[in-house]
């Protein structure tokens, strides 16, 4: 016999039960048969049929698994038993688990899914070194010479464009394109999902040929495998499709956006950098390498830096030298750092998800404490038959982790659900990211969660197994066995989760306080009915002589679009960012205290812009077109005036800059309303507006390079943002343009955390509600039914229903209390910890107030059931079951 | 869980040897084993169905027996045993262990 017939021996009876069982009770029978026809008068020799059939099964299995699934059966016959009870466990667990699946899919989309590459914990962006932002850009002849650094198995290249019109089938659209060298995708480790990837031959011939992404092969040829060879343009030019890249890659930012590569030479065709026009600001190349085996990024980065000094340090002097850093979940974008941004706030979602599965598991608790004392007698019983304390305590571990099986199933429906709704809050590159699936990683995390929950939850029941008597329970005829002894365990359990939802509830109140707080914040501007542009000329024929020269056509241009009431031009726009200066200035007749920093944001603007953005204006003129040559001049905000000018005439005053090459010195014309241009959160600083046309002149000494192009459209702003791309595209083609944005989505997009955290956790706050309201009505309606003969007796005695009623509504409303008192603490300490996230609070016990009534409200509302059940007791009834 | 193996280690080790010896003869059914083994012993030794058909799946699982139903003299559907190679080899183990410990126990009791 072979192991695998042994094996399959050992299967038999947990795979073909029924005709084992028919089988030996045939073999079974023979044996009598047989026994009772050579001994009528029958013998000694029958044994209990039972005990063998068992005896028998025993001795065949794989035991354990026999008695697991002997267990399952018997977990689900008794949860089944009781529908009421098993529902309200598998919701408040799945609610529990789902909470927790859902804000760990979006932490793992959002902080920890590495990029579709080949071991993405290889690759290294290289950065300049330096006391300055992170800059990642580097020139072609940079790239050359880094090339041959060690370190390094490979080093690629990948440039870009801004917007460029596209025309791929059907679609008419704006993309940006990548321009990438031979070696991008083999660094990568890539392979195309049909044709071919860009490869260094397609690179040396500089020939037009184009990888799409996925979602431009779907959009434009269908997933048509013959969209290989298929011409599409840019900006003009013919470029001829070589292959589909694989579904998952969206690029190497970490918020994607991939959607066309071409070979790096290529890319002037299409508007992009020359790749060889030398000097350091000219080429905007991203530098993307793999670590060589056994490199650490601290060794490759000391070896790049040492070949960068020595090839190009010199030409740049105070350019310092590279570090690199690794990307194995994308570039950050530096305009929009979903990790920074979201990476703390996913975390104390986490927490508090956390704070509710503690609060589901505490809910399972309490029931299956009042589960376990109502089978008391049953465990008794067994006992006391013979079954031993592990089967028994084994047989409960295995309900337990039945129900958390099912909750865990429950919970990722809800999970799956919950995801989608979330899924539009997020701002868009996040939506995209997150995706959103269900993923191998997020089951297993589910699966973790549940496994935590049974060590939980289940822990109740086991202990309150291990400790039961066998005499007790059976003589006592199963009453009041618990009404003192262990009747703490779920007391305490339900006002620790009263005081858990007051903390949810708290949060919740308050986040919910910031958003609209928030909301209702007057930027200074008016936000409706904007559409920006960003134009940027570096590394074009405009940026020697800057874009001043252009800036008179766009706007003409710009005005006259159909739906266009106004349009401007500055480097920064409120919310919607933007540049600026930063110089230092001394303000007349204003003395610095000691060490004041006296740096002040510039922002030029064209005339017209603050009626356009609607910023208003409080004092004095706007811009005019006289201004462009005349004396210089300047307006500030009212923040300016308090701080610089307070109690003058601020018209007239004049502002001294030691920036650009030499002193200006700039007259006050205008003072205009504070406007917020980085964050709604922050009150405006002192800052002041200087004309555009007088920008290089005065106070920079630097050509204008990068603008923001501001209409304020009369309706549809669409249907307007294609027309005005195109009127950037025909004054301006050899400009880099990204956008239009409305100023709006900006908006809600700087708004996206805080309403991501103020809509959880009112759900958290909802959940633990619910959760806690359950909890309590489990636990006063089981106490109840325990104290029923004690009901009867004071009945008898002459208690009226009402002061019976008032028993049980004092018992909740004790519990709530309590609750409510252990949780103001805590919820202060919360309060304090997100201080930081809140907006115009202040120290506020509104929310902890109203968390509390609610929570009184609970408790009235779910001990009104038990209370009538309590009122009904016939005593005579109640004493008879003595 | 309990421990289910009987707690005398001879007496299901001799349980074994006896069903092992018993099959050389043939395939037998159950009943058939247990009657031989009691009129072998002259009814000394005492099988119940309990001890036995606990031992005979042990030995199938062990793989030294395996078992097929047929036909049995009476017309009746029986189950019958056959001995395996390996449990023919497993036999001459268990008859020269059994013979060292009957010897041994002789020893002690002065008889050998």
């Amino acid at each position: 016999m072979s192991l695998l017939d042994a094996i399959r021996h050992r299967l038999r009876p947990l795979l073909r039960a029924r005709e084992f069982d028919r089988e030996t009770d045939e073999e079974f029978r023979h044996h009598l048969e047989l026994g009772a026809q050579e001994f009528p008068e029958g013998g000694p020799r029958f044994g209990s049929r039972a005990y063998y059939k068992e005896e028998r099964r025993r001795m065949t299995t794989l035991g354990w698994l026999d008695v697991l699934g002997q267990d399952l059966r018997y977990a689900w016959r008794s949860l089944r038993r009781t529908p009421g009870f098993t529902t309200v466990a598998v919701l408040s667990l799945a609610i529990g688990i789902g909470a927790n699946s859902a804000i760990f899919s979006l932490i793992y989309s959002i902080l920890l899914r590495p990029l579709p590459v080949s071991h993405p914990e290889r690759l290294v962006l290289v950065q300049h070194s330096g006391p300055d932002l992170p800059n990642d850009e580097f020139s072609y002849n940079e790239y050359r010479s880094l090339g041959a650094s060690a370190g390094l198995t490979s080093l690629t290249a990948l440039g870009g464009t801004g917007h460029v019109p596209i025309v791929a089938g059907p679609v008419h659209d704006a993309v940006g394109v990548d321009g990438v060298d031979g070696n991008f995708f083999p660094t990568l480790g890539l392979a195309a999902q049909v044709g071919r990837l860009i490869d260094p031959e397609d690179e040396r011939t500089r020939a037009p040929v184009a990888v799409i992404s996925d979602g431009l092969w779907a959009e434009s040829f269908h997933r048509a495998p013959a969209a290989v060879g298929s011409p599409i343009t840019l900006r003009g030019a013919v470029f001829t499709v070589i292959g589909v890249a694989p579904k998952s890659f969206q690029g190497l930012a970490y918020d994607g956006g991939f959607a066309v590569a071409i070979p790096l030479g290529t890319q002037a065709l299409v508007g992009g950098t020359p790749v060889e026009t030398g000097g350091a600001d000219s080429a905007a190349l991203q530098l993307v390498g793999r670590l060589a085996d056994g490199v650490t990024l601290a060794g490759a980065g000391t070896r790049l830096d040492a070949t960068y000094r020595s090839c190009c340090a010199p030409a740049a002097p105070d350019a310092g030298g590279v570090q690199v850093t690794g990307i194995a979940h994308g570039i950050p974008s530096w305009k929009f750092d979903v990790q920074a941004l979201f990476g703390r706030l996913l975390l104390e979602l986490l927490g508090a998800a956390g704070v509710v599965l503690l609060a589901a598991c505490a809910n399972l608790g309490t029931l299956l404490l009042a589960r376990a004392s109502a089978r008391e007698r049953e465990l008794a019983v067994r006992l006391s038959l013979g079954a031993s304390r592990g089967r028994l305590a084994g047989q409960l571990l295995v309900e337990s982790g039945l129900l958390a099986g099912l909750g865990a199933a429950a919970g990722l429906l809800l999970a799956h659900w919950a995801l989608r709704l979330i899924a539009h809050q997020l701002p868009g590159p996040v939506e995209d990211r997150a995706g959103l699936a269900v993923t191998g990683e997020v089951l297993l995390f589910t699966a973790a969660v549940a496994l935590l929950s049974v060590i939980l939850f289940g822990a109740v029941p086991l202990w309150r197994a291990t400790r039961t008597g066998l005499v007790g329970p059976l003589n006592e005829g199963g009453r009041a066995a618990t009404a003192r002894g262990a009747g703490w365990l779920d007391r305490s359990i339900v006002v620790a989760q009263i005081a858990l939802a007051l903390v949810l509830l708290n949060g919740a109140g308050l986040f919910v306080a910031t958003l609209r707080n928030l909301r209702s914040v007057s930027g200074g501007f008016s936000p409706e009915r904007h559409v920006s542009i960003e134009l940027d000329s570096r590394g074009t024929s405009y940026e020697s002589g800057g874009l001043a020269a252009l800036s008179d056509r766009l706007l003409a241009r710009a005005g006259r679009i159909p739906g266009v009431r106004s349009a401007a031009l500055s480097e920064a726009v409120p919310i919607f960012g933007g540049r600026g200066l930063n110089p230092v200035v001394s303000v007349e007749g204003y003395t610095p205290r000691q060490d004041e920093n006296m740096q002040c944001w510039f922002d030029p603007v064209t005339p017209g812009f603050f009626s356009t953005v609607g910023i208003a204006l409080r004092q004095g003129r706007d811009f005019t077109d006289g201004d462009r040559g005349a004396a210089p001049v300047a307006i500030v905000n009212e923040a300016f005036v308090r701080q610089y000018l307070s109690g003058r005439n601020p018209l007239g005053a004049t502002i001294r800059t030691a920036g650009g090459r030499d002193t200006s010195i700039l007259q006050i014309v205008g003072v205009v309303g504070d406007a917020r241009f980085t964050d709604l959160q922050v009150p405006a600083a002192p800052m002041a507006y200087l004309p555009l046309a007088q920008f290089q002149r005065i106070v920079s000494g630097r050509p204008l390079a990068v603008v923001t192009l501001t209409v304020r459209t009369a309706g549809d702003d669409r249907a307007l943002s294609a027309a005005l791309r195109n009127a950037v595209f025909d004054e301006a083609p050899a400009v880099q343009a990204y956008g239009p944005e409305s100023i709006e989505a900006s908006i809600d997009a700087s708004l996206s955390r805080q309403t991501l955290t103020a809509e959880l956790a009112a759900l958290f706050g909802a959940v633990a509600l619910i959760l806690a309201a359950i909890g309590l009505y489990g636990v006063v309606s089981y106490r109840v039914a325990r104290r029923t003969r004690e009901i009867g007796v004071r009945m008898a005695l002459g208690a009226a229903a009402p002061a019976v009623v008032w028993l049980v509504f004092r018992q909740a409303l004790v519990l709530v209390s309590l609750g409510v008192l252990v949780g103001v603490p805590l919820a202060f300490g919360i309060g304090r910890m997100i201080a930081a996230e809140l907006y115009g609070l202040g120290r506020n016990p509104f929310f902890l107030l109203g968390a509390g009534v609610l929570l009184l409200g609970v408790a009235v509302v779910a001990s009104a059931l038990p209370a009538r059940r309590a009122a009904r007791v016939d005593p005579l009834i109640a004493l008879r079951a003595e | 869980m309990t421990d289910r193996r009987p707690r005398n280690e001879l007496l299901a080790g001799t349980m074994d040897l006896l069903i092992l010896q018993t099959l050389t003869l043939g395939a037998l059914h159950g009943y058939a084993i247990a009657r031989h083994i009691e009129r072998r012993s002259q009814d000394t030794l005492r099988v119940e169905q309990g001890s036995l058909y606990p031992a005979l799946e042990r030995l199938q699982a062990k793989g030294w027996v395996t078992s097929a139903w047929a036909k049995s003299p009476t017309g009746r559907r029986a189950r019958y045993y056959t001995i395996t190679a390996s449990g023919r080899k497993r036999l001459g183990q268990k008859i020269s262990a059994f013979d060292q410990l009957a010897l041994a126990v002789s020893r002690v009791l002065g008889r050998a």
